[in-house]
């Protein structure tokens, strides 16, 4: 148990409190990742809440009032089940398991470790999803002291055995299957299944947006026995247990049932320990014969010269959508928000559509269209944090780097132009975008130029940042992404840029055309400033650049 | 006297001045010459060669070589030199072949050259059959070998290797001694840091000591031995240089 807490340690990367009172900054930057993650957030909690508080009111004057904890219940398994098949997709291994195989570590304690790990990074979707239904029921419903204390225990309880089950079944897969060499394949299939899971958070959206319009479809909804969330709620115990504990009809059937809960939960859980901890050591095992991912990219013995701009654009392109980290967090998020955005407004656009048509006028709507999609390209140009990560990612290869025979410049105008790569492909996505919502010809075209104009400052702004303080001092390739804070403020820039678009075209009300294309002239403007002001000294910066 | 590497004064403090890892050091090499450059850990042998190639700017000092002042032109003067640096830990996601090419592209070597100098030392070092694998699945050796490779497409007139016999098996290390060899043959200058002092002693036709970031001995092993008036080995020598 102490060994598995110190790997939990070591996994979290805990800091003691001390280490933040010395360093300040770092403590400021934990802190405004927590914040950016409350804000991501909020949208969910608030919409969430609305939903449950509808639900209650719905379902109370028919006494189904507990189908709200019911529901709860089960979205929140559902939900993790979901999320913990990405997490473990992309986190099964340990890095360096090499090393850890060679500790005197059980198998269990590396397995406990891993679910314990995940069992934090998922509670919150258990406050998100449980919390709400629960606190809503209690507030409502007027509960007293032992609900609540009751509440907090089956919240707690909760992720615990989807997470066990969904360990169970991956070590049993990937201890039968070599996937060895094949991590970055799960990475991918993990950013796929992120991709499902969105789509289903939208729908629940729409599912919100339609109880807010129509309580009665709700009671017909949920009064529906057949409804196979509820369903599920019959056969999974767990969440019986949970409502049984929160609504039974006395004392003791409450209490018998939370008992019973935690027996279920926290012996289904040693049970997997005890069971699956020697399999899972195997596993790893297997995994660590992969190495690096030995890999055939297919081709002869060939030598074709290419200029020395291209080579290295090659170069930087091959080594970001190889590495799935990378990939993941970059690349791929142009194509999954354009992605996203399009659903949503499958789902519940259309409709809404023609009454915006009515209330705007056609011409004014197109414009908005346009205002919008120029804003997605130019974030998502901004989104894949190519510049503002590209120094850290290189690392101890920047050391090779300056040893070969090329000029600063070009390693930084090689890194701008991969960001252009993806600039590029989100004015695509932003021009579709336009014959999509049914604009097109020169004005949906215009789009193009104009998102890659507005994108220079950010683009360059990235780089900038990145030149002056990389983090290099990374393990991980990893961290050189998500402890960078550079690309969090590579994300915020954009937001800044567009959102003083919309407030010279919203409050200051110019017209549209001179407004859009003053914009993009004057980022690009600035933009050439920033990228002069960072191609100027970039020898000297380069030669401070030490690992 | 030509001179093909000329160090002048070089210093270089790590952590704002705390640690003088090469401490007012002076070096020259003349064309033809196996350089050794030998000395405990830390004695700052990495970081004169970091210097020496533009990775690292010296506090003080000049670097000059064929004649080009690094500093001042840096372009030209990283033409003239290849370079093996201490960690292979480089490039895991592109294929071996495909980090070839790309320092091919930078030193612009034609593609009847680039053929003509990779193929048959990828032969000699045996990595034909994985060059098409991504280096991240290469053993240790395996990418010290591709390094090796890699500082050699453009035939340049010095080679800088750190540390390059660590993790080689007993053949590759003869065959790049042999390399070496053969390369100071042609005229051209060799210059390397080394733990190995049976290989500095054969190989090297002058050995340079570091040792707290000074040069404490630069000659031949005939020098040091008429210096210390002894015939010892140079194990035995080095070690008496380097604790007094
Ligand atoms: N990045 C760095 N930051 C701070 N100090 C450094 C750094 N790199 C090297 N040093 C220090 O500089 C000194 C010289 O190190 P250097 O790497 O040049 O030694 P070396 O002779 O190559 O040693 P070895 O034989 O172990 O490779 C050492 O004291 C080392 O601690
Ligand atoms: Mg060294």
């Amino acid at each position: 148990m102490r060994k598995t807490l110190q790997l939990i340690k070591v996994l979290l990367a805990v800091r003691p409190f001390s280490y933040y009172r010395q360093n300040p900054k770092e403590f400021l930057k934990a802190l405004g990742f927590i914040v950016l993650i409350l804000f991501s957030l909020s949208g969910l909690f608030s919409m969430n809440v609305v939903f449950y508080k509808n639900l209650f009111q719905a379902l109370k004057p028919v006494n189904l009032e507990s189908t709200v904890l019911a529901l709860g219940a089960v979205n929140t398994v559902l939900i993790i089940l979901a999320l913990g098949v990405i997490a473990i997709l992309s986190g099964y291994y340990y890095d360096g398991a090499e090393y850890l195989l060679a500790l005197p570590l059980k198998g269990r304690e590396l397995l406990g470790a891993k679910i314990l790990v995940n069992y934090f990074y998922h509670l919150p979707i258990a406050v998100l999803f449980f919390g709400i239904p629960a606190g809503v029921y209690g507030y409502f419903g007027g509960e007293g002291f032992l609900y609540w204390i009751t509440a907090i225990f089956n919240l707690f309880l909760l992720p615990v055995l989807p997470l066990t089950l969904v360990f169970a079944f991956f070590v049993l897969i990937f201890r039968s299957f070599s996937f060895a060499g094949k991590k970055d394949f799960l990475m991918y299939l993990g950013g796929v299944i992120g991709l499902g899971a969105a789509v289903l958070i939208q729908k629940f959206s729409n599912t919100v947006q339609l109880a807010e319009k129509n309580p009665g479809v709700l009671v017909a909804k949920f009064s529906d026995p057949n409804l196979i969330n509820l369903k599920l709620y019959k056969i999974y115990l767990p969440a019986l247990l949970t409502v049984k504990s929160l609504t039974g009809e006395d004392v003791t059937i409450k209490a018998f049932s939370l008992g019973a809960n935690i027996i279920f939960s926290l012996g289904l859980l040693a049970l997997g320990l005890y069971t699956l901890g020697w399999a899972y050591e195997k596993s790893l095992k297997v995994g660590a014969e992969g190495g690096g991912g030995r890999r055939r990219v297919k081709g002869e013995l060939t030598f074709t010269p290419k200029p020395v701009f291209i080579s290295n654009l090659l170069r930087e392109i091959r080594l970001m959508n190889r590495e799935p980290v990378y990939f993941l967090n970059g690349p791929l998020v142009i194509i999954i928000i354009p992605f996203v955005f399009g659903i949503s407004f499958y789902f519940q656009g259309i409709a809404g559509l023609s009454e915006i048509k009515k209330f705007l006028g056609n011409k004014a709507l197109e414009n908005y269209f346009l205002a919008g999609l120029l804003s997605l390209g130019v974030f998502l140009a901004a989104a894949t944090n190519i510049t503002s990560t590209a120094i850290s990612r290189e690392a101890k290869e920047l050391y090779y780097l300056k040893s070969l025979p090329v000029s600063e410049k070009t390693w930084l105008l090689g890194k701008l132009a991969h960001g252009y790569v993806f600039g590029i492909i989100a004015s695509f996505f932003a021009v579709a975008g336009a014959y999509f919502l049914g604009v097109s010809g020169f004005k949906a075209w215009f789009i193009l130029p104009a998102v890659l104009l507005s994108a220079l400052p950010v683009l360059a702004a990235g780089l900038l940042l990145d030149l002056k303080r990389p983090y290099l001092n990374w393990d991980h390739p990893q961290k050189a992404f998500k402890q960078n804070l550079n690309a969090t403020v590579g994300i915020f820039l954009p937001f800044m840029q567009i959102g003083l678009y919309w407030l010279f075209l919203l409050k200051f009300k110019l017209s549209f055309w001179p407004c859009t294309v003053g914009f993009a002239g004057l980022s690009f403007l600035i933009g050439l400033g920033v990228l002069f002001y960072t191609l100027k000294d970039a020898q000297s910066s380069f030669l401070k650049l030490e690992v | 006297m030509v001179y093909i590497i000329r160090l002048k004064n070089i210093s270089k403090a790590y952590g704002g001045g705390k640690v003088r890892a090469v401490d007012n050091l002076n070096l020259t090499v003349p064309p033809g010459e196996i350089f050794g450059f030998l000395g405990p850990n830390g004695a700052g042998k990495t970081t004169t060669i970091k210097i020496m190639t533009g990775i690292l700017s010296p506090d003080t000092g000049e670097v000059e070589l064929c004649g080009v002042d690094l500093l001042k032109e840096p372009l030209r003067a990283k033409r003239k030199f290849g370079y093996v640096p201490d960690t292979s830990e480089i490039f895991p996601r592109l294929s071996g072949l495909e980090f070839l090419n790309f320092v091919a592209d930078v030193y612009e070597v034609p593609a009847k050259l680039r053929e003509e100098r990779i193929r048959p030392l990828l032969k000699l070092f045996s990595l034909e059959g994985a060059i098409n694998d991504r280096i991240g699945s290469y053993s240790h050796g395996m990418k010290q070998k591709l390094l090796v490779i890699a500082s050699l497409v453009h035939d340049p007139d010095i080679w800088i290797l750190d540390e390059p016999m660590t993790g080689l098996d007993p053949e590759s290390s003869f065959n790049l001694k042999k390399l070496m060899q053969d390369y100071a043959a042609r005229g051209k200058t060799v210059f390397f840091s080394t733990h190995i002092l049976e290989v500095a002693e054969k190989l090297c036709t002058t050995l340079g000591i570091i040792k707290k970031g000074k040069l404490i001995f630069t000659g031949t092993m005939e020098d040091l031995k008429t210096q210390k008036q002894e015939d010892k080995s140079l194990e035995e020598l080095f070690l008496e240089l380097v604790r007094s």
